[in-house]
C-alpha cells in the first residue's frame, strides 16, 4: 500500500459524505455500533472488513438505503434521515450511482434499457435516454451487446453494464458493494480498471466495499470495519 | 412509467407470460362468476316481476287507478295440477271493449276460448284429452307470450267466460286494472280485493335474491385474493426486479405504477375473458332451476351499470390489490429484507370470526326478520364478518394446527413442513386464503340454494309437501294454508282428509271437498287447518290475515318445532289413511 492511500483525511478537503456514530441493528443482531466516517469529494475509498463486520450495512446507510437506528448520515451537510422517501429516491437517481454484486439489472430489459433506466426514471424520454446510454457501451468495451438481456451476458459483461448504469447520470458518488465478488480475477480487474478510470475522469467519489485486498488496491484510501466500528489501517481516525 | 410497465409485462420472457396468463385466468374466472351471479339476481327479479299480474284483484295489490270509462273485467284465479305440476288458470270475462287485457295476449279471450302458455299448450297436445284438455272447455285461441310467464316451463291458462258465469262465481272480482307490480310491504293495499293469494305468486324469490346478493358480494373477495395470490407468483424474481428499479432511483409510487400496470393489463384481458365465460355459462345457467323454474335466456342479462361496475371496478380493484400485495417490496431498494422470524399471530385474531358466528347464531336462535330486506341486512353483515374472520383467524389456526402436527409427527418431512408453517403461518395461509373463502362461499350458496329450491312450490317448506295441491278455490271463509289436525281421516279417492279442528268448519268445507274431488284428474284432496302460529311465506300470511286484523303479524311466528322434526309427510295419497299424521301443534 502506498503512503498516499494511507493518508488520513486532512482538514481542508471538502467532505461530501459523513457518518456520525451510526448504530444499526437487525432484530437482536447489531451491525453497526457507532460507526463514524468522512468521505472526501472525488476520492476513491475502500471499505474493508471480514464477512459480517457491517461494511455493507455502512454503505447502505451512507447511500440512504437504510436508516440508522441512532447517529446520522450527512450528504453535502444535509442529514439523509431528514429526507422523505421520495427525496432519497431522487438522490439515488440523480446524484448517486450503484454497482452491487448481484441483482441490479432488470432481466426483462435489454442492456441499453438497463443503462438508460436512471434517465428514464428521471423523466427523460426513451430515445434521448437510449442515445445518452449507448456511448457507455463503447467506453466499457460492450459494443454489440446493447440489445442483449442480462441473461445473455457473462458475469463480467453484466457488471460492466451495471457500471454503465451507475455512471450514466454522472453521479457525484458511486457506491460499489463487492463489484467483482462474482467475477474471475481477469474480469474483476477489467471492471475495477474501468470503474476507477471513469470515476477519475468524471471526478466521481467512489465508496468501494470489498474484502479483497487486490480490489482495495484500486482505492486512494482504505478504512476497515470491525464489529460495527470503523477504523483506519494506520489507526488514525477515519 | 406506464410504458415501462407495459414493456415489463409483455416482454418479460416465458415466466412473465405465464404469470400474466395465470393472473388473467384468475381474473377471468372471478369476473365470469361475478357476472353470472349478477345476471342471476337480475333474472330472479325479472322472473318475479312477471308474477305481478297474477296478484290482480287481491288485497295485496295496491289500489290502482283505471282510466275513466274502463269496462270492468271479471277476474278469478285458481290452481290445478297435472302429473305433479302446477297449472295456474285465470278465468276472465270482459264486459266491454275497454276491459283490461292481461299481459302476453292480444285481447281478452271470448267465452269458449282460452290462451295457454307454450308449455301447457304442448302438454295439452301431447296428453289424451280426457286427462287434461277436457278441463278447459272451448278452443285454444293462441298462446300466452313471455311477458306473462315467469318461466318457459310455466303452465298458465287464461280462460274466457261470460260475465254472467263469473259474476256468480265465488272469489271472482271485477277489476279495472291489471296489477303491474308485485305486492310491497303492508300499507296502501286494496281493502276491497280478494283475501287470497295466487297459487304461483312468486313468493320466495326474495330468498333467492338474498342468496345471490351474498354470493355476488362474497365473490368479490376470492376474486381479489386470487389476484393478490397470482400477483405474488414468482415473487422473488419480481422483488428483485423492483428492488433494482428502486436502487436505480425509482420512487415507491413509480414502482406502484409499474406493478399496477401489469395487474391492470391482466385484469383488462381477464375482464374480456370473464364476459366470454359469462356468455358461455348463460345457456346452461338458464336451465338451472334456482327458483324452482327455469329462466328465460333473456332474463339472464346485465344492466349497463353491472357491466360498468365489473368492467371498471375489477381492473381498478386488481391494480389496488396488486399494489398492496407488493407494498413491502416498494419500501426496500435492497429487495427482500433480512429474514427474521415474524412474531406469531395472537389468539385475538379469532375474535372477528367468533363475533360473526355469534351474530348469525343470534338470528338463528331468536328468529330472523320477516321481510327479505330485513334478512339481507341481518345476514349479509354476519356472513361478511365471518369471511373477514376466516381471513384474519386463518394464520392463527394454521399456526395452531402446525404446532400440533409438529408435536405428533414422526416423519422428517412432515416435521420440517410443520415447523415452517408454524414459523410463518401468515405467508402459508395467504396462499390458500382465497380457496378457503371460495369453499365457504360455495358451501353457503349451495346450502342456501338447495334449501330454497326445496321450499319452492311448497307453502310450508317440506319437500314431500310438493305432492300436495294447495288451492284456495272458493274457500273464502277458510284461509289458504292449513295443517293436519287430529282424528281419523276419512278417505276420498284413495287420499285423505285430516279433519279440521272445529266441526263447524268441517261442515262448511264438506261440499267444497266433494266438488273438488269430482274434478277430472283429482285423485285426492287434503284440507289443512289454518294456524296463525305457522311460518309461511309472507304473501301467504297477508292472504290469510289482513293487515290490522288480530291475527296479522309482519313477522310470522316460528314453525312448530314438533312439525319441523317430521322430516317427511306420509306418502300421498295411497297409504296415508292408515298412517298417523305428524304430531300437530300442542
Amino acid at each position: 500500500m502506498t503512503a498516499a492511500r494511507l493518508a488520513p483525511l486532512s482538514g481542508n478537503q471538502e467532505i461530501v459524505l459523513e457518518a456520525r456514530n451510526v448504530v444499526k441493528s437487525f432484530g437482536q443482531t447489531p451491525a453497526l455500533r457507532g460507526a463514524s466516517l468522512k468521505v472526501r469529494r472525488g476520492e476513491i475509498l475502500a471499505v474493508m472488513g471480514p464477512s459480517g463486520s457491517g461494511k455493507s450495512t455502512l454503505l447502505h446507510c451512507l447511500a440512504g438505503i437504510l436508516t440508522p437506528d441512532d447517529g446520522d448520515v450527512r450528504f453535502d451537510g444535509q442529514p439523509l434521515d431528514a429526507l422523505s422517501e421520495d427525496a432519497r429516491s431522487d438522490l439515488r437517481r440523480d446524484r448517486f450511482g450503484f454497482v452491487f454484486q448481484f441483482g441490479q439489472l432488470v432481466p426483462e430489459l435489454t442492456a441499453e434499457e438497463n443503462v438508460a433506466m436512471p434517465l428514464l426514471l428521471s423523466g427523460i424520454r426513451r430515445a434521448p435516454a437510449l442515445a445518452k446510454a449507448r456511448p457507455w457501451f463503447g467506453r466499457l468495451g460492450l459494443d454489440g451487446l446493447e440489445r442483449r438481456r442480462s441473461g445473455e451476458l457473462s458475469g463480467g459483461q453484466a457488471q460492466r453494464v451495471a457500471l454503465a448504469r451507475g455512471l450514466v447520470a454522472q453521479p457525484e458518488v458511486l457506491f460499489a458493494d463487492e463489484p467483482t465478488g462474482s467475477l474471475d480475477s481477469m474480469a474483476g480487474e477489467l471492471v475495477m480498471t474501468l470503474l476507477t478510470t471513469a470515476a477519475r475522469e468524471y471526478g466521481t467519489t467512489v465508496i468501494l466495499v470489498t474484502h479483497d485486498a487486490r480490489v482495495a488496491a484500486y482505492a486512494g484510501r482504505e478504512v476497515v470495519v470491525r464489529d460495527g466500528l470503523v477504523g483506519s489501517l494506520t489507526g488514525v481516525a477515519p | 412509467m406506464i410504458g415501462l410497465g407495459l414493456r415489463l409485462t409483455v416482454s418479460g420472457g416465458r415466466e412473465a407470460v405465464a404469470r400474466l396468463l395465470i393472473l388473467t385466468a384468475a381474473v377471468g374466472l372471478g369476473v365470469g362468476l361475478l357476472l353470472t351471479a349478477l345476471s342471476a339476481i337480475n333474472a330472479v327479479s325479472a322472473q318475479n316481476a312477471r308474477h305481478a299480474w297474477l296478484w290482480t284483484g287481491t288485497v295485496a295489490e295496491p289500489a290502482g287507478h283505471a282510466p275513466a270509462g274502463t269496462d270492468p273485467l271479471w277476474w278469478s284465479i285458481g290452481g290445478d295440477e297435472f302429473a305433479g305440476r302446477q297449472i295456474l288458470s285465470v278465468n276472465v270475462a270482459a264486459t266491454g271493449p275497454t276491459s283490461p287485457v292481461p299481459p302476453g295476449i292480444p285481447r281478452d279471450p271470448a267465452p269458449g276460448q282460452y290462451y295457454a302458455s307454450p308449455a301447457l299448450a304442448a302438454l295439452i297436445r301431447s296428453t289424451p284429452a280426457g286427462e287434461l284438455a277436457d278441463r278447459y272447455p272451448g278452443r285454444m285461441a293462441g298462446t300466452i307470450g313471455n311477458a306473462a310467464l315467469p318461466s318457459p316451463d310455466s303452465l298458465y291458462i287464461i280462460v274466457g267466460h261470460t260475465a254472467a258465469q263469473l259474476a256468480h262465481a265465488p272469489d271472482a272480482i271485477a277489476v279495472t286494472t291489471i296489477a303491474a307490480a308485485l305486492p310491497g310491504l303492508p300499507g296502501g293495499l286494496n281493502p276491497k280485493g280478494l283475501n287470497s293469494s295466487p297459487p304461483d305468486g312468486g313468493a320466495g324469490a326474495g330468498g333467492v335474491d338474498l342468496i345471490f346478493s351474498v354470493v355476488a358480494l362474497a365473490m368479490l373477495v376470492p376474486v381479489l385474493i386470487f389476484i393478490a395470490t397470482a400477483t405474488r407468483l414468482s415473487a422473488a424474481r419480481r422483488e428483485q426486479r423492483f428492488a433494482a428499479l428502486r436502487l436505480a432511483g425509482a420512487r415507491p409510487r413509480q414502482v406502484s405504477v409499474i406493478a399496477a400496470v401489469e395487474s391492470t393489463v391482466a385484469a383488462v384481458i381477464g375482464v374480456v375473458a370473464g364476459f366470454g365465460l359469462f356468455f358461455a355459462l348463460r345457456i346452461p345457467l338458464s336451465a338451472v332451476r334456482f327458483t324452482g323454474e327455469r329462466f328465460f335466456l333473456s332474463d339472464l342479462s346485465l344492466s349497463v351499470r353491472d357491466c360498468l361496475l365489473v368492467g371498471i371496478g375489477v381492473p381498478v380493484s386488481a391494480a389496488v390489490v396488486a399494489s398492496l400485495a407488493l407494498r413491502r417490496v416498494r419500501i426496500s431498494p435492497l429487495g427482500v429484507a433480512r429474514r427474521v422470524t415474524p412474531r406469531p399471530p395472537r389468539a385475538r385474531r379469532l375474535l372477528p370470526l367468533l363475533a360473526g358466528l355469534v351474530y348469525i347464531a343470534f338470528f338463528l336462535l331468536h328468529g330472523r326478520p320477516a321481510s327479505n330486506s330485513g334478512q339481507v341486512w341481518a345476514f349479509v353483515p354476519g356472513f361478511a364478518l365471518i369471511m373477514v374472520g376466516l381471513v384474519v383467524a386463518g394464520p392463527w389456526l394454521t399456526m395452531a394446527g402446525a404446532r400440533i402436527m409438529a408435536q405428533r409427527t414422526s416423519g422428517a418431512g412432515a416435521l420440517i413442513a410443520a415447523r415452517r408453517l408454524a414459523d410463518d403461518p401468515r405467508t402459508a395461509f395467504r396462499a390458500v386464503s382465497g380457496l378457503v373463502l371460495a369453499l365457504f362461499i360455495t358451501t353457503v350458496a349451495v346450502v342456501g340454494i338447495t334449501t330454497q329450491d326445496a321450499k319452492e312450490g311448497s307453502p310450508i317448506g317440506w319437500a314431500s309437501a310438493k305432492n300436495v295441491l294447495v288451492d284456495d278455490l272458493a274457500v273464502r271463509p277458510l284461509p289458504t294454508f292449513v295443517l293436519p289436525g287430529r282424528g281419523q281421516p276419512p278417505p276420498i279417492h284413495g287420499g285423505v282428509i285430516w279433519p279440521v279442528t272445529t266441526p263447524s268448519r268441517a261442515r262448511r268445507i264438506a261440499p267444497l271437498l266433494a266438488r273438488l274431488s269430482g274434478i277430472p284428474g283429482v285423485e285426492s284432496v287434503i284440507a289443512v287447518r289454518a294456524d296463525g302460529r305457522l311460518t309461511v311465506p309472507r304473501a301467504r300470511c297477508w292472504a290469510e290475515a289482513r293487515p290490522g286484523s288480530p291475527r296479522y303479524s309482519r313477522r310470522p311466528a316460528p314453525f312448530p318445532r314438533a312439525w319441523s322434526r317430521a322430516r317427511s309427510w306420509p306418502p300421498f295419497p295411497a297409504s296415508v289413511s292408515a298412517t298417523a299424521p305428524p304430531e300437530p301443534v300442542p
